[in-house]
């Protein structure tokens, strides 16, 4: 891993997705790992440093804000950016995900791997700050 | 052990008796002349005598000291709590028996009397442990105020929300502790405690939404409704309130994913792979695949997204009709949003060899309040719609304007336009203008758009308005507020106090 690889994290239950994702991202220069539920994922994130989230509401077990509550109150000074994984349209969620400090949303079916990326790389090097979209921008 | 004692005492007592009896025979003896003892044999006699009187005198006595003792042993018995001995006692009908009798009588009945009370007792603590371990159980905070407004009763869920531990607050009066304000920041009297809310039916008085203050000046939001108590002559209690704690129901209700929302996520979870997968076979398989082959994963994937944007619409409808559509309005550069959705729709446009162009006035436009992801939607949709009822080589022109509070956005086509008639309900549910449709547009749209539109403007106090000749072309026109002062711009809320 050279020094200025990013690394990030993928919680997400759905296979096929996370694996998409992953192979889009490393042929993007990241360095990523893939995590199919919230325990393990939690696991990781305390015991390795990543440069980002994704992570997925709808998991199984534990829910994507609750662990994201958890994460936050364990680690409150942590910058790293996180970014929400959702196919779900209901607001409220997104509204409460915005207020545990979460970094942006997608809804998953309106991205291509490729607007990930790029939404990834602007989140990365600081373009964006504000809620990410629902739709992508490009 | 105590019966040798009792034995013992007995025995001292007899002898003491048949002692003295023979003593009081000798002095008899000695002083009463005629009884005068003269020879052994008389004096023998005389002894003799005097022992069996003080032995029959000493039996008596041993009988009366025995049942003394037994009655002793009774009493004893009940003293510590055995009410089940029993004096043996014949139907003799002399004294002792009717005693012992009535002795036994009094074991029974006291043995009853406690028995029965203990039973009461511990009927009493269970149904109270019972009573309590329901209380604590509640989700909803209880009180219950006598008829002076004191705390009678207090469960731990309210004591979370007043602060309050109960050995703080039973015996106050509640005002003295807690204030209560509606949404209007009026403060509820405590006199209205138990009249909240104002019945205006009296068969289902409904909670209402106040604002707690409790201890250390916590702040609670709450649902509140007063019971009155049935019996209050008999208990002095005034009456009930259930408090209900509105933050964990809001985060209930976020989870809480209701049919239309689960079906979209549903929907979209394998969308999301169709769309993911040939996207990346899109753009790495121009190479690897025929022209022709190529171009149906392009196929496959415009469809997809389309059905994509289709879900959504319908989960749009869906929020709007049960009026939970929510509009995160912030402030927004409207003038480069648009700009970036112009370019999306651009290829489309292309595709269909109509032209897309972007107007943009001469001075600089202040940053709007709205929604970025809703607002994008309508200018999409209108963008798409006209693209779809432009013939080709027809053109599109999108406008932005500036007017007083507020900046005006339009899409004019030089498509089919709108006949008067159906002005009125196009933005009305799954409407299309009939016969609209040439061959070139198909099918496109579900007709839910423009209602979308509509509502999504509404719900940012705009206007949305089409000025339209059947023929020649179709303006559709909407306005957002402008942020007043770029450091400190307008919610929606402030918006519609001055509009």
């Amino acid at each position: 891993m050279s020094p200025n690889q990013k690394n990030i994290l993928i919680i997400e239950d759905e296979q096929f997705i996370a694996e998409i994702y992953s192979r889009e991202l490393t042929k993007a220069g990241f360095l990523v790992n893939i995590a199919p539920d919230g325990l393990v994922g939690l696991q990781m994130l305390q015991s390795q440093s990543f440069d980002l989230l994704l992570l997925d509401i709808m998991l199984p077990g534990m829910h994507g804000l609750e662990l994201l509550k958890h994460w936050k109150s364990k680690f409150p000074d942590s910058k790293m950016p996180i970014l929400l994984l959702t196919n779900l349209g209901q607001e409220e969620v997104i509204k409460e995900a915005f207020s545990f400090g979460a970094t942006g949303y997608f809804i998953k079916a309106s991205y291509t791997p490729q607007q990930i990326v790029a939404e990834v790389q602007n989140v990365l090097s600081g373009k964006v700050s504000a809620p990410a979209t629902a739709q992508p921008s490009a | 052990m105590q019966d040798k004692k009792l034995t013992k005492k007995l025995r001292f007592k007899i002898f003491l008796l048949i002692f003295f009896n023979s003593f009081l025979l000798i002095f008899l003896s000695l002083t009463i002349p005629s009884l005068k003892l003269s020879n052994l044999l008389t004096s023998l006699i005389t002894l003799a005598i005097g022992n069996f009187l003080s032995l029959g005198t000493g039996i008596i006595i041993f009988k009366w000291l025995s049942f003394f003792d037994r009655l002793h042993e009774a009493l004893d018995h009940l003293i510590h709590g055995q009410y089940d001995f029993r004096l043996a006692a014949s139907n003799s009908r002399d004294e002792f028996d009717t005693l012992a009798i009535s002795l036994n009588q009094l074991s029974q009945d006291v043995g009853k009397a406690i028995n029965s009370q203990k039973t009461n007792t511990d009927q009493i603590l269970s149904g109270q442990r019972k009573f309590e371990a329901i209380i604590a159980s509640l989700i909803d905070g209880i009180i219950v105020l006598d008829l002076h407004h004191q705390v009678v009763l207090i469960n731990p869920a309210a004591e979370y929300l007043t602060g309050y531990k109960s050995d703080e607050i039973l015996g106050k009066k509640l005002d003295s502790l807690i204030k209560l304000e509606d949404k209007n920041q009026q403060i509820i009297a405590v006199n209205d405690y138990c009249s909240i809310p104002v019945q205006l039916d009296l068969n289902t008085p409904s909670p209402i939404r106040v604002n707690l203050t409790g201890k250390g000046n916590t702040k609670n939001e709450i649902k509140i409704l007063a019971q009155p108590i049935q019996s209050t002559v008999q208990t002095d209690l005034g009456c009930i309130l259930i408090l209900r704690d509105l933050a964990k129901e809001k985060i209930f209700e976020q989870m809480q994913v209701d049919f239309v929302s689960m079906a979209s996520h549903e929907l979209r979870t394998p969308l999301t792979s169709i769309v993911n997968y040939l996207a990346v076979v899109d753009e790495e398989g121009k190479n690897q695949l025929s022209t022709e082959l190529y171009s149906y994963v392009n196929r496959a994937l415009q469809s997809a997204k389309e059905l994509s944007s289709l879900i959504q619409n319908f989960l749009n409808v869906a929020k709007i009709e049960r009026g939970s559509l929510n509009i995160n309005a912030q402030p927004l550069d409207w003038v480069s949003l648009v700009g970036q959705l112009v370019n999306d729709n651009k290829p489309l446009a292309v595709q269909k060899n109509i032209s897309l162009e972007l107007r943009l006035p001469q001075q600089p436009i202040n940053q709007i309040i709205a929604d970025k992801v809703h607002i994008g939607e309508v200018l999409n949709n209108l963008i798409s719609n006209a693209i779809n009822y432009t013939p080709s080589g027809g053109k599109i022109e999108v406008g932005i304007r500036p007017e007083n509070l507020e900046v005006l956005t339009y899409v004019s086509d030089t498509g089919v336009g709108v006949p008067k008639e159906a002005i009125s309900h196009l933005f009305s549910k799954f409407f299309r203008v009939p016969g609209a449709l040439t061959r070139e547009s198909a099918s496109k749209g579900s007709g839910l758009g423009l209602y979308i539109s509509k509502s999504i403007i509404d719900l940012h106090h705009g206007k949305i308005w089409v000025e339209s000749q059947p023929g020649k072309g179709s303006t559709f026109f909407f306005t957002l507020p402008l942020a007043s002062n770029p450091e400190e711009p307008l919610t929606i809320a402030n918006y519609s106090a001055i509009t």
